[in-house]
């Protein structure tokens, strides 16, 4: 088996890392030819072309057949907290960022949503739709279930309390891709948790994040024992 | 007192009971009415439970022949990792952890890890690349790298068997701050292979920044896990 992360591909890789910084080349930026910078790099066109196609793996670079390869925009930081929700955490970032309300109505939920509310079948529920930007850019969507005759006014907002939020791996369906601005089946994150009043669930969080355009990041201090 | 609802709170028993090994991979779960009689719920209850679990990957249905217990998965907690090792995640949730060495090696820095420890290019650190098993099967591919001179003897010890974080510690080495990012991405063709994933799978990459006591970046870690394996709870 040849050795992963080792090898020749690896070493240009930092090759590329180098040419881009000493160039100051930046987000959208293009990159030389494959031929030029096989040139300028002293490599190999086959092992250049690898190395160019993980980088692309890795969202570093950008792809796009006929026009020629990119420095991919980075990846939002997003700095993670205990019991935060992601929109929270976006809203706290350095980035401009802003939640739109795409529609507020009733609508058949997902599986999960039928169970955790306990919902009859065919049965509707009250739905709010928003959409988080950074930096003007579609990152998120978040969809909040709540249970019909629960009204959440300053009292009971505060009286709600969060389950834990659990984060999954999934892949686009044709309307998340839609709403994101992604190509159908791109790698998300999905962001699941409950809202408990009065030991009922009275609302469920569903939030598809473009994995595409976001880090997530945490700081942990351990504490001296 | 804070309750749960009750499909919730049973599909939490049904969980642990998996997680313990009670019910293990290949096994059958015990059928809706024979987990309803046994343990007194409605069926209503119990079918929602089980939507539950096999939301959640722990349990698979087949028409006709039964539902049937899912390889397990890590649960990895990436937010909180509370510098515990890999190691000692796995172990407490019952698998047994164990590793491959790929390489061990000391290395000079070069451009790009100068950078990130804040030296030199020909400054040595030791490289240790791991693949990381649980039970057999390849969970992770860990990428290591640590100032060279913070364990003295390094070369001596064993990483397929030793924990990295036990060897640190048995040096008095004190570990303050753990820097955390992960994000997903396309594994490369080797990445896939080690994994045994195919390539349009996408992959978690994780980097760990760990700190002494004097803020000085001790280790740096880049682990790549198949999403499929593993479940991230913040």
């Amino acid at each position: 088996m040849t050795k992963p992360l080792c090898g020749i591909q690896y070493e240009l890789i930092d090759t590329i890392e180098e040419y881009i910084e000493e160039n100051n080349l930046k987000e959208n930026d293009k990159l030389p030819s494959e031929r030029e910078l096989s040139r300028l790099l002293n490599a190999n066109r086959v092992t250049l072309r690898e190395a160019i196609s993980r980088m692309c793996k890795e969202q570093r670079l950008l792809s796009i057949q006929g026009k020629g390869t990119f420095i991919a925009p980075k990846k939002f930081e997003i700095v993670m907290q205990n019991s935060e929700l992601f929109k929270e955490c976006c809203l706290k970032s350095p980035y401009a960022c802003d939640v739109k309300e795409l529609y507020n109505k009733k609508t058949k939920p997902v599986d999960v949503v039928y169970l955790a509310l306990d919902l009859s079948e065919n049965e509707t529920v009250p739905t709010a739709l928003n959409v988080i930007y950074l930096n003007g850019e579609p990152i998120s969507f978040e969809r909040v279930y709540t249970r019909e005759n629960f009204q959440i006014n300053a009292l009971e907002s505060s009286a709600l309390r969060r389950g834990r939020i659990k984060i999954s791996i999934s892949k686009a369906t044709e309307n998340e891709a839609l709403i994101l601005g992604v190509e159908p089946k791109c790698l998300v994150f999905v962001e699941r948790t409950y809202g408990y009043f009065e030991d009922r669930i009275a609302e469920c969080h569903i939030s598809i994040i473009n994995a595409a355009r976001v880090s997530f990041l945490s700081r942990e201090i351990e504490s001296s024992k | 007192m804070e309750t749960v609802p009750l499909f919730i709170s049973f599909g939490n028993i049904l969980k642990s009971k998996i997680e313990t090994g009670e019910f293990t991979y290949g096994d059958k779960l015990p059928t809706e009415e024979e987990l309803s009689k046994a343990y007194h719920m409605d069926r209503k209850t119990v079918r929602k439970a089980k939507k539950l679990l096999s939301d959640e990957g722990l349990i698979k249905s087949i028409r006709s022949k039964g539902t049937y217990i899912c390889k397990p998965r890590v649960s990895f907690y990436p937010l909180n990792s509370n510098i515990s090792s890999f190691t000692t995640l796995s172990l407490k949730q019952g698998f047994s952890p164990n590793s491959k060495v790929i390489l061990a090696e000391k290395i000079k820095a070069g451009r790009k890890y100068a950078g990130i420890f804040k030296t030199d290019p020909d400054y040595p650190l030791y490289r240790i690349l791991r693949i990381r098993k649980n039970n057999e099967t390849s969970v992770a591919i860990e990428d290591t790298r640590i100032r060279y001179d913070l364990i003295p003897n390094i070369e001596k010890y064993d990483f397929s068997v030793h924990s990295l974080y036990d060897t640190m510690h048995a040096h008095g080495i004190k570990l303050s701050e753990i820097s955390t990012k992960f994000d997903l991405q396309y594994p490369s063709s080797d990445i896939a292979n080690a994994l045994n994933i195919p390539a349009c799978e996408g992959i978690l990459k994780l980097e760990f920044s760990v700190y002494n006591q004097n803020g000085q970046l001790i280790e740096y870690t880049r682990f790549y896990s198949s999403s499929v394996k593993i479940n991230i709870t913040v």
